[in-house]
């Protein structure tokens, strides 16, 4: 009897076990084969900033917050600890858009290959989201073109990895510019949209938000020290995904 | 549809303790050990929103009418995803069903209120950023304690617990092991 009881309780655990953990998850996309996966977490209200300076803004709370794969029906809900996760992505260069009760805060443009795993992390601050980081982790390496001095402009880069890069602003605004940096031997693109900007030294604002406004009026000639990613990479051109731009002198 | 999962457990755990109680009960001890208050630790993972963390249990159950106790439940987790860092901390209290003490088996089943604070962070290029929110929730679950001397038990204990947080909410599941110790009248 105690034997019977015992079996009944395991099979009805298995049974709540299965229940709870199968099934769609709210934050489970579409299932796809293969792909890219998009991993990420979404800070908000209380988020602070330690070892840096700038603004302390709280984002509203009970607000939800969705990411989607923009032209697909890839979508996900950004759970209540702030994790989400998109799957079945198709491989190449896509973007990220970020919604807070289904209006638009921002979007994130990611280049990854198949089977590739990005890792994202971004803030929302008053309704406007701020990148904080992107990583994009590929799958196995293919087999290495030949050695050749031009295969990326930019001197052991990475894509998919961090990057920082020191220069000048050729051409652009603040939400996307062209830019010639030390160690790059030709100009490279960068995406920054999502970035935190920041007036240092000379080029000193009383704000974040007036030195970007000043940024994207008279960026060409700025001296800018760029935080990102490294999206793409060939031996013409280079493209980077900012998550800080700092203004050094107009 | 999600309701249907919480309630098909909640279901789930009421034709559980009746089935065991079914059985056939050893003599209860004459001392009553086996209502007294126990206490539980053990090893705890839960699958919170997409990250899956590790950590450990504490519970407390203290009986007030027959087979019901007052039960407290304090969890941590802890793990990383997409590059940041969670720690989830989690208290909950309620009440715990349990079928006649006195069984070397003796499954049980509990409803808990309470709140979990999830705390996240991320270093980035010698900056780290941190961001806290606490969530209310709901637990329901259950557990088998399999006697193995006159006070310890080994415990098995699984839980759905429902947080609503950042217009979102969460129905994440928690699975415990270890050992529970019954104290005496």
């Amino acid at each position: 009897m105690n034997r019977r009881a015992l079996l009944t309780w395991a099979a009805v655990l298995a049974a709540v076990v299965v229940g709870a953990c199968g099934g769609e998850s709210p934050s489970s996309p579409s299932a796809g084969t293969g792909g890219v996966v998009v991993q990420g977490v979404v800070l908000g209200e209380g988020a602070a900033f330690t070892a840096s300076s700038g603004p302390a803004v709280a984002a509203a709370k009970n607000q939800k917050v969705t990411v989607q794969v923009e032209g697909t029906s890839i979508v996900a809900e950004v759970s209540a600890n702030g994790t989400f996760e998109l799957k079945g992505i198709a491989a190449g260069t896509f973007t990220l858009i970020f919604m807070v009760d289904g209006v638009e805060i921002g979007r994130i443009v990611v280049t990854a290959e198949d089977g590739s795993e990005v890792k994202v992390v971004v803030q929302v601050q008053n309704s406007v989201l701020v990148l904080i980081e992107v990583k994009v982790e590929g799958p196995e390496p293919s087999p290495a073109p030949s050695a050749s001095p031009t295969a990326c402009i930019v001197n052991s880069g990475r894509v998919g990895q961090g990057i920082e890069l020191e220069g000048n602003v050729l051409s652009g605004n603040a939400s996307s510019f062209t830019m010639t940096a030390a160690g790059a031997t030709g100009p490279v693109t960068v995406d920054a949209s999502a970035a935190a900007f920041r007036c240092i030294g000379g080029a000193k604002a009383e704000t974040d938000a007036a030195c970007k406004a000043a940024f994207d009026k008279a960026a060409a000639d700025s001296k800018v020290h760029v935080r990102g990613t490294l999206m793409g990479c060939t031996g013409q051109s280079a493209n980077v995904t900012a998550a800080e731009v700092k203004v050094q002198k107009n | 549809m999600r309701a249907g999962r919480v309630l098909g457990l909640a279901a789930a755990l009421g034709l559980i303790v009746p089935l065991a109680d079914a059985a056939p009960r050893r003599a209860a001890s004459a001392t009553g050990r086996e209502r007294g208050p126990d206490v539980f630790a053990g090893y705890s993972y839960t699958h919170a929103g997409e990250a899956g963390l590790n950590g450990w249990g504490l519970a407390g159950a203290y009986p007030f009418r027959g087979d019901l106790s007052f039960v407290a439940d304090l969890s941590g987790h802890y793990g990383s995803f997409a590059g940041a860092d969670l720690a989830q901390l989690a208290f909950m209290g309620g009440v715990r069903w349990r079928a006649r003490a006195g069984q070397r088996l003796s499954p049980f089943a509990e409803g808990l209120l309470g709140a979990a604070r999830t705390s996240t962070s991320v270093a980035v290029a010698g900056t780290s950023i941190e961001d806290a929110d606490t969530d209310w929730g709901l637990g329901l679950g259950g557990g088998l304690d399999y006697r193995i001397g006159e006070r310890w038990s080994v415990r098995g204990l699984v839980h759905l617990r429902v947080l609503w947080g950042e217009g979102a909410t969460d129905e994440d599941p928690r699975f415990s092991v270890g050992a529970a110790y019954r104290f005496g009248r």
